[in-house]
């Protein structure tokens, strides 16, 4: 009997929980613009909070049935401010906005932007003064750009990654490469060297504790199905970059949104890299890349996930598992997952 | 966790595009839904602890997925449980019967193919609870 007690008593003290108690869900800003174009380039609006705790949306909303124009709001004292347009008036469409706060603490801030047949990606941040900066392209000014992520090495040092996606007229073929850039305080922003091949896209980037963690699906000749693509990973460190290692061999898709990758990571430096395929069907986390163990995720990230750190080390996550599925909540903590939660609320044919 | 599921009353509209961020111990989840976005706020509560709060997630399965062994955290009461696992044809594969309540019960399923599964838990009180189980 000691034994069955002894055992009960381990198990609650590994289990412990976390319990989130969601409030009623409510829709926010009125009709968003959903762009059509090929191929999909993935969100239209992120979130995240500043320094002071208060949350920043940024989102791509249609004037008049016009074009998506890019706009941000911030909750402060339980209300959202009135919508301020980010992007230019001009633009065909915004999409894939990342918001990135800085060492400082301040919002930072990378989209993509179509205008005519090519696509280009741009950097603005918030003042001091809640106002955006003038947007400043990245890339261009003739290529096809999406994807960007944002890090910041210090506060005055930025790097934004994004696939470089261009046709091979001769063979009639898709390539796609990895772009890095920095800036330095206010100046231009420098390509720098990324290590990857021209076969390299869907970058992703997290910055802790001295180390620029990097992770991209790569390797496949996209002219095939399956396209034997891989996982990739490299850190830079003390001004160069390590060993790529190839943390996964089994993605085999050509380039669209089915897969995704994300890497992420809290204060403590602990970091956790996140990826999904669709072909062949894989769902992976690996904690402290690239040699911790890679486990698999209970629900896939194939369409879209979110996820972060708290400030106690629990890792949570949102995900849209597959179109017509619920969007469901759940939780990494002590070494396990936590039973996923159905948190949408279709409220909208009420 | 306190599973909320909440009705999707047959809509055929789907969610994308999530989104999270958190400040403190509130967490904000974001979705695109009819064309428009979706916010829902929640308050986060971490206990290293058996409480109230966790009595509510009970039967509580750990680890899952699984590769061989689990042992689930069954609810407290007079009478004892029976268990049974189905796959996903709805075929029963494992039965346990007379599991005392209130205990950790520790389970083999080292025989089965890797899939999902759902374990029903109930008793002669009425009780009934289907978790899934993911093998590995």
């Amino acid at each position: 009997m000691k034994k069955v007690l002894l055992f009960i008593f381990l198990f609650i003290r590994q289990v412990g929980f976390a319990q989130v108690d969601w409030h009623n869900p409510s829709s926010l800003f009125g009709s968003v613009f959903q762009p059509d174009a090929e191929p999909e380039t993935g969100p239209i609006f992120d979130a995240r909070t500043d320094a002071s705790g208060v949350l920043h949306v940024v989102w791509v909303a249609a004037g008049n049935n016009g074009p998506g124009r890019l706009y941000h709001s911030a909750l402060k004292n339980g209300q959202f401010s009135p919508p301020v347009r980010v992007s230019a008036a001009s633009i065909r469409s915004a999409v894939t906005p990342q918001l990135h706060r800085r060492p400082s603490g301040t919002m930072a801030l990378v989209w993509v932007e179509f205008n005519s047949s090519t696509a280009k990606i741009y950097f603005s941040e918030l003042g001091t003064d809640d106002k955006w900066s003038k947007p400043e392209q990245i890339s261009g000014p003739l290529d096809f750009s999406v994807f960007p992520v944002i890090s910041a090495i210090s506060d005055q040092r930025l790097v934004v990654a994004y696939s470089e996606i261009s046709l091979d007229t001769l063979t009639v073929t898709v390539k796609s490469n990895v772009i890095l850039k920095e800036r330095l305080g206010n100046g231009t922003w420098e390509k720098i060297p990324f290590p990857a091949d021209s076969t390299a896209y869907r970058p992703a980037l997290f910055y802790s504790s001295g180390k620029l963690h990097a992770a991209w699906f790569a390797g496949g000749d996209q002219r095939t199905v399956p396209a034997n693509n891989y996982v990739a990973y490299a850190i830079f460190e003390n001004g160069q970059w390590g060993e790529v290692r190839i943390l996964s061999n089994s993605i085999s898709q050509q380039i669209s949104d089915d897969e995704a990758i994300y890497i992420i990571g809290q204060a403590s430096g602990e970091v956790a890299l996140l990826w999904s395929s669709f072909i062949p069907f894989e769902r992976q986390m690996m904690i402290n890349p690239p040699q911790g163990q890679a486990t698999s995720m209970p629900f896939d990230i194939n369409r879209q996930a979110s996820a972060l750190f708290d400030q106690n080390g629990i890792l949570h996550i949102l995900a849209d598992e597959d179109e017509g599925k619920p969007l469901h909540y759940a939780y990494f903590k002590d070494g396990v997952w936590s039973q996923k939660t159905q948190i949408e609320m279709v409220a909208m044919n009420t | 966790m306190v599973a909320k599921d909440t009705n999707r009353n047959g809509s055929d509209e789907y969610v994308e595009y999530p989104q999270m961020a958190i400040s403190g111990d509130r967490l904000h989840a974001f979705w695109l839904a009819d064309g428009q976005i979706w916010y829902r706020p929640g308050t986060l509560k971490i206990s290293n602890s058996r409480d109230i709060g966790e009595m509510e997630t009970l039967p509580l399965i750990r680890p899952n997925p699984v590769q061989d062994n689990f042992v689930i955290l069954l609810p407290p009461g007079n009478e004892p449980y029976t268990l049974r696992l189905f796959d996903t044809n709805s075929k029963l594969m494992v039965t346990y019967n007379d599991v005392p309540a209130g205990q950790a019960f520790r389970c083999n399923i080292a025989n089965l193919t890797t899939g999902l599964y759902q374990i029903e838990v109930r008793n002669a009180n009425g009780y009934l609870k289907v978790q899934k189980l993911i093998k590995h």
